[in-house]
C-alpha cells in the first residue's frame, strides 16, 4: 500500500552550497520551486551531506525575505549533539526540514518564478545564532509530495 | 560524585564556550585548573556498556493492567509525589548500589551505549520503536521502585500551547531537592518551547507523514518528526538533553520522549494508511535491557508497535486528530417515541440544546433498531417529516438529518447480520430547528437516495427508540 503513494521529486536541482564561513551567520541557498508546488501535499526541504559539529546541539532554522524584505521563517529542526567531548563532526546522510504551511503562506510569488532564495542559520534553543561553528551541507534542494 | 550531586553545579554555557573556543578537549576539562569553574559530571561522562550479563531472556508478555499515560501537567498532587518518589528512589541506587543497573545512572548511560557508543538507534528506523522499548522498562523499574506496577510514565505535551514550559514537578523545587531537577538545563523554569518548533504546522507535518518511511525512517534515514519536533525540543532544553552522551541524565527526557512516543501512536491513529512497516529487518530488530527485576531481556521492534495491547499503557485522544472539542457528560433525553412513534421536543429541550450547540457542545439523535428493507443495498436519507422527505432536497435542503447505508454481504443479496442498526445524527442548529415540531409532532420519515428527478417513496421511520443526547462542552471558565 505504501508503495502506492508516490513521492514525486519534481525538481532536484540542486543550489550551491557554501561552505560556513566563521564570519557569517547565514548560510545562503538558491533552490529550485518544484513545478506545482503550490498544489502539493507536503513540501521538505532535504539537506543531503550535512555535517554539523559532534559537540555542539543546535537547530537549522531556514528563512526567506520576502519582495517586501520581510524575514520569514519556513522551518526548524534540531540536531542532538553526540557528546560535549567529541571533537569529530557528525555527519548526516539526510535531513528533512518540513517548510508546506510556512512556504504556502508566502506572500503570491511572481509569475514563473522558479527559484527561491533561503537562508540557513545554525542557533540554540532560544534561537540565538550560532555564530562560531562550521557546518554544510552537500546538497539543499526541495521536494514536493503530491495528492 | 554522585548524580544528585553533579546536578547542583550551575550551568555555563558561555565558560562552555570558551573553553571550546580555546580548543580545550575532555582531559583538560577534567581537571580544577580553573579553580572554582566546574562543569557538569555528564560532560565528563563515561558512557559504560550495559555489561556482560550473559545470554538475555526473551521478554514475551506483560499482564498488567492498561493504564493511561497522562499530560505531566495533569498529575494531581499524590501522583507527582509518587512521581518523585520514584526517581528520588532510582538515583539513590546510584550511591546506595552503582551496580545495580536499574539506578538513574545505569538508566541514563543506556541512551549513552544505544546513541553512539555501542550502537546508534537515532537517524533510522529505530528512533521511535527503540525509545519505546526503552521507556517501557524505565517505567516498569520506577513502578518496581515504588511498589506500585500500574504507575505510568507522564508526557510533556508541549505540543499544546499551554504547556510550552517544563512541567512545573520538574522546575519546583528549582534545585537539587528536586529528584526531577537537572542543573544543566539552559531553558529557565518560565521559557517556553518556541512555537515554530513545536506549533501545529510542525505536528501538522509530523502527523500528516503518509508512510512509515516519511514519518519513522529507514534502515539508512530517519523520519521527519525525528528533527522536529523531536530534535528540536532536545535542543531548545539544552544542558544534557542536548547531548545523547547525557540527554538521559535529565529526568525530563523520559517526560519528553512519551510525548515523542504518543506522537507515534497518534500518527498511526491519523489514519488507516498509517500503518508501520512490516520489512522484516526493522520488525526483527532486537535490543536488550535489564527489566524491573533486574533480569536481562531482549526485546524486538514487533513487540513495542502496539502498545496498548503489548506495552499495557494507554494515550489519551489526539487534538488533531478527534476534532471534538473536551466533552462533559453526554445526557440522555428522553422521549415518548415508544408510544407514540413521534418525536416531541419541548420547548425548554430545545432551548438547552441550542444552547449547547450554541457554546461548542454536541447534540445527537439516535435511533434505536432502526428497520430498513434488506433486499438490495441502498442508502436511505434520515428526514424530519415525511412533507420534506417526499421533497428530498439532499444534505442542504430543509428537514435532512443524515444517510443510513444499507450493504448487502454478498453479490446473491444476502444480508446475514442480525445486529439491531442504530442510527446517530450529529446535530446542528438547522437540523434542531427542524426537530422542533412548531406544527406538532415530528414524525420522522426516509426516502431512498437516489439520481435527481425520482419519485421518492417515502419510508416512515420504525424504530424500537428513538431518543436525544447532549454533551456540554468543557469550558475555561468553568
Amino acid at each position: 500500500m505504501t508503495r502506492r503513494v508516490v513521492f514525486l521529486v519534481l525538481s532536484l536541482i540542486a543550489s550551491l552550497s557554501m561552505p560556513a564561513h566563521a564570519d557569517e551567520e547565514k548560510h545562503h541557498f538558491t533552490v529550485a520551486l518544484p513545478a506545482q508546488w503550490e498544489d502539493a501535499t507536503r513540501i521538505r526541504l532535504v539537506l543531503e551531506g550535512l555535517t554539523v559539529p559532534g559537540d555542539r546541539p543546535l537547530k537549522l532554522r531556514v528563512t526567506t525575505v520576502t519582495d517586501e524584505q520581510q524575514t520569514m521563517v519556513l522551518g526548524s529542526a534540531g540536531i542532538v549533539a553526540e557528546r560535549r567531548t567529541r571533537s569529530e563532526p557528525q555527519l548526516l546522510p539526510t535531513f528533512r526540514i518540513d517548510v508546506t504551511q510556512s512556504l504556502k503562506a508566502l506572500p503570491k510569488r511572481r509569475e514563473g518564478e522558479q527559484h527561491l532564495t533561503i537562508e540557513i542559520q545554525a542557533v540554540d534553543g532560544r534561537n540565538v545564532p550560532l555564530t562560531d561553528i562550521d557546518w554544510s551541507a552537500e546538497n539543499v534542494r526541495l521536494e514536493t509530495k503530491q495528492k | 560524585m554522585s548524580s544528585r550531586e553533579e546536578s547542583v553545579i550551575t550551568p555555563l554555557p558561555s565558560r562552555r564556550r570558551f573553553l571550546q573556543q580555546l580548543g580545550l578537549g575532555a582531559g583538560a576539562l577534567g581537571f580544577s585548573m580553573f579553580g572554582g569553574l566546574a562543569l557538569p559530571q555528564s560532560a565528563l561522562a563515561v558512557c559504560e556498556p550495559p555489561g556482560n550479563p550473559g545470554t538475555a531472556k526473551r521478554w514475551r508478555k506483560d499482564c498488567r493492567m492498561i493504564l493511561p499515560r497522562r499530560p505531566a501537567s495533569t498529575l494531581s498532587s499524590d501522583e507527582l509525589k509518587k512521581l518523585k518518589e520514584a526517581y528520588q528512589a532510582m538515583r539513590a541506587l546510584d550511591t546506595s548500589d552503582p551496580s545495580d543497573p536499574r539506578g538513574f545512572k545505569r538508566q541514563a548511560n543506556i541512551h549513552c551505549w544505544y546513541c553512539g557508543e555501542g550502537t546508534q538507534v537515532h537517524f533510522s528506523w529505530q528512533f521511535f520503536a527503540w525509545h519505546r522499548a526503552y521507556l517501557y522498562f524505565h517505567e516498569r523499574i520506577l513502578g518496581k521502585l515504588i511498589g506500585d506496577m500500574n504507575f505510568r510514565l507522564p508526557y510533556w505535551d508541549w505540543d499544546s500551547p499551554a504547556h510550552r514550559t517544563l512541567p512545573a514537578g520538574y522546575t519546583s523545587p528549582n534545585d537539587n531537592s528536586n529528584p526531577l531537577w537537572n542543573g544543566t538545563r539552559d531553558m529557565s523554569p518560565t521559557d517556553e518551547i518556541p512555537n515554530e518548533d513545536v506549533g501545529d504546522s510542525v505536528m501538522d507535518a509530523a502527523l500528516t507523514a503518509g508512510t512509515f518511511a516519511e514519518f519513522g525512517g529507514t534502515a539508512g534515514g530517519s523520519g521527519i518528526p525525528e528533527g522536529a519536533p523531536h530534535g528540536s525540543v532536545h535542543v531548545d532544553v539544552g544542558g544534557d538533553m542536548g547531548f545523547f552522551d547525557s540527554a538521559g541524565k535529565d529526568p525530563i527526557f523520559y517526560v519528553h520522549h512519551s510525548n515523542v512516543d504518543k506522537i507515534w501512536s497518534d500518527w498511526n491513529k491519523a489514519s488507516s494508511t498509517h500503518t508501520n512497516s512490516t520489512d522484516p529487518a526493522f520488525l526483527n530488530l532486537t535490543w536488550t535491557f535489564f527489566d524491573e527485576n533486574k533480569v536481562w531481556r531482549s526485546m524486538t521492534a514487533a513487540q513495542v508497535l502496539n502498545h496498548e495491547n503489548q506495552l499495557r499503557y494507554l494515550y489519551g485522544p489526539s487534538k488533531f486528530f478527534e476534532l471534538l472539542p473536551c466533552l462533559l457528560d453526554w445526557i440522555v433525553i428522553r422521549t415518548d417515541w415508544r408510544i407514540s412513534k413521534t418525536l416531541k421536543v419541548v420547548r425548554q429541550t430545545r432551548d438547552k440544546m441550542a444552547k449547547v450547540l450554541e457554546q461548542g457542545g454536541r447534540a445527537r439523535l439516535h435511533l434505536t433498531d432502526l428497520s430498513l428493507p434488506l433486499d438490495k443495498s441502498a442508502v436511505y436519507r434520515l428526514y424530519a417529516t415525511p412533507e420534506t422527505a417526499k421533497a428530498d432536497e439532499g444534505p442542504s435542503g430543509k428537514g435532512y438529518l443524515g444517510t443510513f447505508p444499507i450493504v448487502l454481504n454478498d453479490r446473491a443479496g444476502r444480508h446475514t447480520s442480525k445486529q439491531a442498526r442504530n442510527m446517530v445524527v450529529n446535530l446542528s442548529t438547522p437540523m434542531l430547528d427542524a426537530l422542533s415540531g412548531a406544527q406538532g409532532p415530528v414524525r420522522l420519515a426516509l426516502v431512498e437516495r437516489k439520481g435527481k428527478n425520482h419519485n421518492p417513496t417515502v419510508i416512515p421511520v420504525r424504530a424500537k427508540d428513538v431518543h436525544l443526547t447532549i454533551a456540554e462542552v468543557e469550558r475555561e471558565d468553568k
